[in-house]
């Protein structure tokens, strides 16, 4: 099922906690919703389960309008955070309860509920009760009572968080692999843009509210579109650097105190000179860093702050200029020592530019 | 140096000396039950005897038999009864009617109570915030303060001496602590169980009825047995709102047994055995859920 809003708005009294808001969902896709606590993304999930009703907007489910349709007649399905299981029924009793309430046939009910479990590998538990599950197992039930129905949309508020580490990682590709299986449209809701990455087809992220950009991981990550997704997507963070564009007889370069870095080919020069001598913020990720030991120009001094050994990489955190801290990633065979002085070489293929005022990137010719 | 009792010896005299404690509180408790139940059974005679036995030398029936059949009392005052009445004769009406005013107290009190306070944990409307810690500032105040207000509201009513008054009476005692007891029930139940439910495909009504109440039922148990306990023992408002002999409840009724100097030990133990039995067997049945109820009000409230 396609969904999708339309300039949704919420307002919890006087609070604006949805501005604006557009989104497309296709069939079959798997989306994220990803942001930072409070920005409004589990509202929006309320909205398309229709726990909450939008202030002003529209949610369309296949070209429909939805507004009028109770959450039981909008073919869905919810995993909870908390899971939400019946805590008075067994686990049997809470995967088939979506099915009893809608009146299946006993026998089919049965042979359902059977399968799901089967799938989910909690046949064995089905006459416990909720308290005697472990978290994994809750998670599981609570996904089976998503999946009992065959529901045209499933939507999931952070159905991982409250998992320990290995188990997060263990479920988020059993998850992906349950969407393959399935195809059922997925909308997703986490704060950990890990999470979104590894499992969507397409993420939204959103801050304050607003949806800042909308695309595949590869999008987001490689063509970020304004600071806040810069600084959000990937781990570690973008390092980002207040500078300025020098212009130096037609060739254009990113300054930063006294050391000066090359600018990519592809940015449209004229672009470019129209913000030479004025500030702005340029972005790197750690991988885009390399440490050398000597200058060799447009390399920047930097003073080893602490190294973090990952067993396969090494991040380094660099303290430069007045005070600056920026991450660089490297090998994990390159060794660097605390408080060495080093200097640092950006990849200019890997360089963004930000307008420090909207925050927006500056576009590159592709 | 060498402890001079082993650890063991010390242990045994810590538990002795605890059930010794428990012992005699046990007795205490237990003393004034014990010896209502003997003197139900003791004959006419012995009463009184000297020293007195705590298993009767003979067993009789005949204070049981009197009440359920109603035998005529050696002395009857008449002063204001109709003149063939005597009080054994009205025993099984007044187990009727405290049955009757006591069930009908519980049913209302529950379902009103439980409603309400699901409205007020589930919906928004001005007060929603107070109105429970008023309700139970209300409950504070002593009862007798209440008796008289409420017995001249029933006068104008018209409903002086009839049993529905004692169970508006009642009622006015048992609904606020009920809404709150199930108020704080309610608070504790996530909001997403309910969500959940809806988006299965429940109606508001099954979402309650299915996954509300009975997650809520230690409540429900605790909230009925309080109002239960509150109609069946009371004296006060019955004594006061009731004025003929046939539709007293048993509290009042078994005072009739004083009579002047004349007190019928007999049929007065008989009569509260046979008040405490219903209590005992909802007390074995209930005891656990009773704990669990009370224990969550007091913790979340």
């Amino acid at each position: 099922m396609n969904v999708e809003l339309k300039n949704i708005t919420k307002n919890f009294g006087s609070v604006k906690v949805v501005k604006d808001f557009d989104l497309s969902v296709y069939e079959n896709e798997f989306v994220s919703l990803v942001g930072p606590s409070g920005c409004g993304k589990t509202t929006l999930l309320r909205m398309i389960a229709g726990l909450e009703r939008p202030t002003s907007g529209e949610i369309l489910f296949d070209d429909k309008a939805v507004k009028d349709v109770a959450p039981a007649n909008r073919d869905i399905a919810m995993v909870f955070q908390s899971y939400a299981l019946y805590p008075h029924m067994n686990v049997y009793k809470n995967l088939s309860y979506s099915l009893k309430v809608r009146k299946t046939p006993k026998k089919k009910l049965r042979e359902r509920v059977l399968e799901v479990a089967n799938i989910l590998e909690i046949d064995q538990l089905l006459e416990r009760k909720p308290k005697a599950l472990s978290g994994g197992q809750k998670q599981r039930v609570a996904l089976g009572r998503a999946m009992v129905r065959n529901p045209s949309i499933f939507l999931m508020d952070e159905p991982l968080s409250n998992l320990d580490a290995k188990l997060r990682v263990t479920m988020r590709a059993e998850l992906k692999r349950f969407h393959i299986n399935l195809k059922t449209t997925t909308i997703y809701v986490t704060h950990d843009q890990l999470e979104a990455m590894t499992m969507s087809d397409k993420i939204a992220i959103i801050n304050k509210g607003r949806l800042q950009q909308f695309g595949t991981p590869d999008e987001v990550y490689n063509r970020p579109a304004n600071l806040f997704v810069a600084g959000f997507i990937g781990s570690p963070p973008m390092n980002l650097l207040k500078g300025r564009i020098v212009d130096e007889g037609g060739s254009f370069s990113f300054a930063i105190d006294s050391s000066k870095h090359n600018l990519p080919k592809s940015y449209n020069e004229t672009l470019i000179k129209g913000w030479a001598g004025k500030d702005i913020v340029m972005g790197i990720r750690p991988q885009g860093l390399t440490l050398v030991r000597e200058t060799t120009g447009q390399c920047s001094e930097a003073q080893v702050y602490t190294v973090e050994n990952l067993g396969s990489e090494k991040l380094v955190d660099l303290i430069f200029g007045k005070k600056t801290r920026l991450k660089a990633q490297i090998s994990s065979d390159e060794t660097v020592r605390v408080d060495e002085r080093v200097w640092f070489k950006v990849d200019e293929n890997k360089m963004y530019l930000f307008n420090p005022e909207s925050g927006n990137v500056l576009e590159r010719a592709q | 140096m060498k402890p001079i009792l082993t650890y063991e010896a010390r242990e045994v005299i810590k538990k002795a000396f605890c059930y010794f404690v428990l012992f005699v509180i046990t007795v205490v408790f237990c003393f004034p039950l014990v010896w209502c139940l003997s003197t139900s059974f003791k004959p006419a005679k012995e009463l009184f005897a000297n020293p007195p036995t705590i298993i009767p030398d003979k067993y009789t029936l005949t204070h049981y038999k009197n009440l359920i059949y109603g035998k005529s009392m050696y002395y009857e005052a008449d002063v204001g009864y109709k003149p063939d009445s005597s009080p054994p004769q009205h025993f099984l009406s007044w187990f009727l009617n405290s049955t009757i005013v006591t069930l009908g107290v519980t049913l209302i009190s529950v379902v009103v109570s439980t409603l309400a306070a699901y409205s007020l944990t589930r919906f928004e409307y001005a007060g929603r915030k107070f109105i429970p810690y008023f309700a139970l500032l209300s409950y504070m105040v002593p009862s007798i303060i209440l008796v008289f207000p409420l017995f001249l509201v029933m006068v104008k009513f018209h409903l002086v001496n009839t049993l529905f008054s004692l169970i508006l009476g009642y009622i006015s005692i048992t609904l606020p602590f009920s809404m709150w007891l199930m108020w704080a029930f309610f608070r504790g139940i996530p909001i997403e169980i309910e969500e959940a439910a809806l988006i299965d495909g429940a109606s508001r009504l099954k979402v309650f009825f299915q996954i509300v109440l009975p997650i809520a039922l230690p409540g429900v148990i605790s909230a009925a047995i309080f109002s239960f306990l509150v109609a069946w023992n009371d004296y006060l408002i019955a004594r006061i709102f009731i004025n003929s002999i046939e539709k007293l409840p048993l509290t009042v009724g078994v005072m009739h047994f004083f009579e002047g100097v004349h007190v019928n030990w007999g049929l007065m133990m008989a009569s509260a055995v046979l008040m405490t039995v219903p209590l005992i067997f909802l007390f074995i049945f209930l005891q656990k859920q009773l704990v669990a109820g009370f224990g969550a009000g007091a913790v979340k409230g």
